[in-house]
């Protein structure tokens, strides 16, 4: 689809057509007495109306503008790439956590975004890595308590 | 006397070291953040909540309300200096902030806008501390229908005057307020989208959603346009220009006003306030044609207005219980966390915390003004810091905040989600902020919308039967026909402009 606003628009539509099919199978009750179904149902209903509407406003833009895509010129290149590879570490982050523990995987997140995402040199990158997750696991974890898990390294 | 006798309690209350500290953090965070752009007070105080949940209610709600209002104060900064807004509340002020920094009128600039902020500040205050008692005694004559349309008026006029689309606005207010209804029910615990998690039967919290789309969201935004600024090289020594200070004390004054009352609507925001204080300034000014050249009463009337315009706001929320701000669902968040329930009945059940937080803004202005006048070379040093060494510190924060409230991984999963999610919305200009409204509304929403045909015996027509509520119904359906045909001209202009 060329214009990605109706894409955005389609999406809205099958969400709130979802979450209303699915609201049906709640326990609806009735206007005396109105079920867990009741209230959600009316939200997919007013998610998919509105979506529906922007369809047809994006119809228009998309005839009055020659079909010509949306796309926002800051999302190729490079800047997906860092998009992307910011989700990734923060991502892998989260997986590895509980088995490196919290110091051990701030340090490698911190590290990778610095020479990835912000290209910064290795010595830089190091040092604030190390200083960001010793400074936050003594502030944190030592001072204010916070639970935190250790990992493998039982720190 | 009643009110005096209780403000000196508020007081005594704050002047105990904790809420002290916590007032001087809140507002240099606050400060802080209002300088660096690319993050904003929603996004601060969703990071900074989960670890407010082991401080007493008043310390945390202090700390958070210092945060916003600091926000404000901070946000003049890199407007003046860098002609980029810290905060929304300063985007007009890079008009003739910028021009006077350019001029070396850095420090006048910087200068009456500490001032400002400082007057509408207090100003602020004492009528949110005038104005908020006598409304709640109103309000607590509110049975569910009255609370349902209040509610309904308050997301209708945030959407209405939240975004340049209303279909978007109102649209992201359903998706908000969907989100809300995930996990256990709270009538009959029926499960609701859960997919049999555990984690979701919770509900999904505000802490995890709001970091994801407004901490996350904002910084994959700024990651992906690797934005660099440069501060000018201006006088920022001569912040003390008397006789320009007295010369606009009458826009200072108008700023306050405008700022307070337009702060009270809900919706209304900081970008409409201070644009329509900046706009009220060119009207009456005798040279409206020196606007945007580096006037000084374009610097004092917005940015005193954004500072009057937080008092305002929080009329709504503590009287009513019913946020007009995306910061202020926030702070009611918090004080939902905190096991303690905005509205009607607030003021009366706890004194000490509506006395004390009111207390605390009359001494965090201060703090904010000796803040703010001699460390401005400070936050210019601060400026300079890159956003490259700023964002993996913002996002161990994040993941710790997350992390640190039930010590579960699948939040911080969910908060990624809602970090892309946001992102992607943000591209299509999507508002946020009447999502975020709509999450933490929504169960008040759904309860007292059940509640209410529960006493209507299923009669739809007792929310029309109430005289308050029928009007505010009728109010919602005028707002919601005058936005509808203003959007529907702005997408024909837009439109016919596309074709030509």
């Amino acid at each position: 689809m060329k214009n990605r606003e109706a894409g955005m628009a389609v999406f809205w539509i099958l969400l709130g057509t979802t979450i209303a099919v699915w609201s049906s199978t709640f326990p609806f009750g009735n206007l005396e007495d109105p079920g867990p179904g009741y209230f959600p149902a009316a939200m997919g209903i007013i998610i998919a109306v509105i979506g529906i509407l922007l369809l047809v406003q994006s119809r228009k833009t998309e005839n009055a503008n020659g079909g010509a895509p949306l796309t926002p010129r800051a999302s190729r290149g490079p800047a997906v790439r860092r998009v992307v590879l910011y989700l990734a570490a923060m991502t892998a982050c989260t997986v590895f956590l509980e088995i490196l523990g919290f110091a051990l995987a701030m340090f490698l997140m911190i590290l990778f975004m610095m020479r990835t995402i912000a290209p910064q040199r290795w010595r830089t990158a190091v040092f604030y890595s190390l200083v960001s997750a010793l400074g936050s696991l003594f502030l944190f974890k030592i001072l204010l308590k916070t639970q935190l898990p250790s990992g493998f390294l039982r720190f | 006397m009643d009110s005096l006798q209780l403000m000196l309690d508020g007081f005594r209350l704050v002047s105990a070291p904790v809420n002290l500290l916590c007032c001087f953090i809140g507002v240099v965070i606050g400060t802080l953040i209002g300088v660096l752009p690319g993050i904003g007070p929603v996004a601060t105080m969703a990071i900074l909540l989960p670890f407010t949940f082991s401080l007493t209610p008043v310390a945390a709600i202090i700390m958070l309300a210092g945060i916003y209002y600091g926000a404000q104060y901070g946000g003049s900064t890199t407007s003046i200096l860098v002609n980029i807004p810290g905060e929304v509340g300063s985007i007009i002020t890079c008009l003739d902030g910028y021009q006077m920094g350019r001029q070396g009128r850095a420090g006048s600039a910087l200068g009456i806008s500490a001032i400002g902020s400082f007057v509408g500040g207090t100003l602020g205050v004492i009528g949110l501390a005038v104005l908020c008692p006598p409304l709640a005694q109103v309000a607590l004559n509110f049975g569910p229908p009255e609370l349902f349309a209040l509610i309904l008026f308050g997301l209708m006029m945030v959407s209405s005057l939240g975004g340049d689309s209303l279909p978007k606005a109102l649209l992201m207010t359903a998706v908000g307020l969907f989100v809300s209804l995930i996990g256990k029910e709270t009538f009959t615990g029926f499960n609701r989208f859960t997919f049999n998690s555990i984690t979701l039967s919770d509900g999904l919290g505000l802490v995890p959603v709001s970091m994801g789309m407004f901490g996350i969201s904002e910084i994959l935004s700024n990651v992906e346009m690797a934005a660099k600024q440069k501060v000018i090289k201006t006088d920022i020594k001569s912040l003390f220009a008397w006789r320009e200070w007295i010369a606009c004390r009458w826009a200072v004054l108008r700023g306050t006003v405008v700022g307070f009352f337009i702060g009270i609507l809900p919706g209304a925001g900081a970008v409409m306030t201070t644009f329509f204080a900046y706009w009220l300034e060119k009207r009456v000014s005798k040279h409206p044609e020196k606007f945007g050249t580096g006037v000084i009463e374009g610097v004092a009337s917005p940015e005193t207005a954004n500072n009057s315009a937080t008092a305002g706001s929080m009329i709504p929320l503590l009287a009513l219980g019913v946020p007009a701000t995306p910061t202020m669902a926030m702070l009611m968040g918090a004080l939902i966390i905190q096991g303690v329930q905005p509205g009607p009945l607030f003021i009366t059940q706890y004194p000490d915390l509506f006395w004390g937080v009111i207390a605390s803004m009359y001494l965090g202005n201060v703090m904010l003004l000796i803040l703010n006048l001699p460390l401005i070379g400070i936050w210019v040093r601060i400026l300079k810091i890159p956003y490259a060494l700023l964002f993996p510190l913002i996002t161990l924060f994040c993941i710790v905040g997350v992390y640190s409230l039930n010590s579960n991984v699948y939040e911080i999963v969910i908060m990624i989600i809602f970090g892309l999610f946001g992102y992607i919305l943000r591209k299509f200009k999507y508002p946020l902020t009447t999502f975020l409204l709509g999450m933490v509304l929504g169960p008040m929403m759904e309860t007292s919308f059940r509640q209410s045909l529960g006493i209507g015996r299923g009669n739809l027509a007792i929310f029309f039967q109430r005289r308050f509520s029928g009007v505010l119904l009728c109010l919602v359906g005028i707002v919601l026909l005058v936005s509808l045909v203003l959007s529907l001209r702005r997408q024909k202009r837009k439109f016919v402009e596309e074709l030509t």
